[in-house]
């Protein structure tokens, strides 16, 4: 069976009132069940995207298609149901005045039959670690936990696309870590069935999807790999982007690996190479 | 010492040792230097910070800012002083700005502080150069700039009233890599135009890049309090405990350390790190076994 595609963007073009284009003439095709990160500058469309494809903003022309359906007002309610979305920011998230009733409240509304919502409630929250949180106020959590529960509460209403908009962005590295583990095990669960879409400025966080898509100008600057991205140094200062660390030394030495070596292989090589 | 804190207990209801929040806290800043305060969410950064300039008033112990000193019974009329002293830059700034324009939202800081309306703009022109805002958005909405400008004009707003001490909570969070980059310049600008800066940060690299001194901060109190050179120089295990990660650069080099290189000091880029490797390194045997490896080996 030939692979469906999540996402389907042809010749779409943005501009906010009076401003500057924010997408031009912009396509880019997502296969169901890929992990995608999308970067590019502050400003250079990446959020912007998001919010087109959630409806939340209306496109002066072009086609979003969400499996297959056309974007339109009829569609919406369909293509919420399909698209997860979680936030930079983890205060800005939260309805409940508990974790387990701030995953209800998508629940609520999406009319679930209270009878069974305890039992997804109970099973995003074991998803994410965070079921011996459920009583807690979500201003006690700290910024990880935040960011879980929001990934909870999204899984909660089973979307098969889920965009993180720079969510780790405001987190320390524990948080940080905890959440990127998360999302590696979600993948690795649900497999072809959920679609990540990471918009993030955070190369460590890009290595680890599957294909990375840079915008700038309102256009795809690049389609890659990250092994293959991380190799074009110009490429990534042009576009604002911090290469990795071991891409950057290996390109600071005098006699340069032309594959990409991961840490270990560098240091492996280094070591064995000592005067 | 331009601070000194000297047995700060603080505790958001006092008379509760439940919430206590920091704890026996005594540190010294120097005059001119660049002090990075480090440590996991929660063990009371900003709490800290927060004492610097009266926004809260320690429970017990003390905060000396220049001759001004501030405990529990500091009576708000005479703390104007030391908010003109010490400049507080918070998380995500822009939330702050407000004004119709960028130059009127910078004036207004140096203004509420008793200047003259001339003045106060000239101050605030002044400001806006130091940050490198280009005089084209001088007139503009600071609504309309991109979020790394915004940022600059928040941060001009607290330089106008020039004070001597400046505080930044988490200056970078949120900014692209281009946008931390530039904030790092202005950063080392600043030491070097001689003000005393007070930063905390979870990114190491920004420390390691900028600080002179660090204060690592755990549950409520001061873990370590020293150089950064010999922060770096803990081990790996160290900064686990801690919840720090280690910039990649200092993790790197440590590996390098096991496998018997040696470095006189840490490197603080991968190009440093590179150029420190170069005269230790046997380059045939690298490129042979590379070659061996079928990994190439271009030679620049």
């Amino acid at each position: 069976m030939a692979m469906k595609n999540a996402l389907a963007i042809h010749n779409l073009n943005f501009a906010y009132e009076d401003g500057p284009a924010i997408l031009r003439d912009f396509s880019l095709t997502v296969p169901e069940g890929q992990w995608l990160a999308v970067v590019g500058h502050n400003g250079s469309g990446k959020s912007t995207l998001s919010k087109l494809l959630l409806g939340l903003l209306a496109a002066q022309s072009g086609e979003m298609k969400v499996f297959d359906r056309v974007l339109s007002e009829e569609t919406l309610p369909f293509v919420r149901q399909q698209i997860g979305l979680v936030f930079q920011n983890p205060d800005n998230q939260f309805v409940g005045a508990t974790v387990a009733d701030d995953v209800a409240f998508g629940l609520e509304n999406k009319q679930v039959d209270p009878g069974a919502m305890q039992a997804t409630i109970d099973q995003v929250l074991a998803q994410v670690g965070m079921t011996d949180y459920a009583d807690r106020q979500p201003d006690t959590l700290s910024g990880g936990q935040k960011q879980r529960v929001a990934l909870a509460s999204v899984l909660a209403l089973q979307p098969k696309v889920i965009i993180l908009d720079e969510a780790t962005a405001m987190l320390d590295p524990a948080g940080k870590a905890a959440v990127l583990q998360l999302l590696q095990k979600l993948k690795a669960r649900y497999q072809k069935d959920l679609t990540l879409i990471m918009v993030t400025h955070d190369m460590e966080e890009a290595a680890l999807a599957d294909r990375v898509v840079g915008l700038e100008n309102g256009q795809l600057a690049f389609d890659e790999q990250p092994g293959a991205l991380f190799q074009q140094g110009e490429l990534l200062a042009r576009l604002g982007l911090a290469r990795p660390f071991t891409s950057a030394l290996a390109n600071a030495l005098p006699v340069q690996p032309t594959a990409q070596m991961n840490e270990q292989e560098l240091l492996a090589w280094l070591s064995a190479s000592k005067r | 010492m331009v601070i000194s804190i000297e047995a700060l207990d603080f505790a958001y209801q006092a008379g509760s040792t439940k919430h206590t929040v920091l704890h026996d806290i005594n540190l010294d800043f120097a005059a001119g230097q660049l002090t990075a305060i480090v440590g996991q969410t929660g063990s009371g950064k900003s709490t800290l910070v927060q004492q610097l300039n009266a926004l809260l008033l320690p429970t017990a112990g003390q905060v000396r800012v220049r001759d001004w000193v501030i405990t529990a019974k500091s009576k708000e009329k005479h703390l104007t002083p030391i908010r003109k002293t010490v400049g507080m830059v918070f998380q995500f700034p822009e939330s702050q700005l407000f004004a119709p324009t960028v130059l009127e939202d910078v004036a207004y800081g140096p203004k509420n502080f008793g200047q003259s309306s001339a003045d106060a703009t000239a101050a605030a022109k002044k400001a806006l150069q130091a940050v490198h805002l280009p005089e084209d958005y001088w007139a503009q909405s600071p609504f309309n700039l991109s979020g790394g400008q915004m940022r600059r004009v928040a941060l001009a707003g607290v330089l106008a009233a020039d004070p001597a001490i400046l505080v930044f909570d988490e200056p970078t969070a949120g900014l692209d890599p281009e946008g931390q980059a530039d904030f790092l310049n202005l950063l080392k600008e600043l030491k070097a135009a001689g003000k005393t800066i007070i930063l905390i940060s979870h990114q190491m690299d920004q420390v390691l890049a900028v600080a002179d001194q660090v204060v690592v901060m755990k549950d409520g109190t001061v873990a370590a309090h020293e150089s950064t050179a010999a922060l770096f120089a803990r081990d790996s295990a160290w900064f686990a405990e801690h919840a720090l990660a280690l910039p990649s650069v200092v993790a790197f080099t440590k590996k390098l350390v096991q496998a018997g290189y040696h470095f006189d000091q840490q490197p603080k880029t991968a190009a440093e790190l590179a150029a420190a490797l170069t005269a230790q390194v046997d380059w045939q045997l690298a490129k042979a076994l590379l070659a061996e490896q079928g990994a190439g080996g271009g030679v620049q």
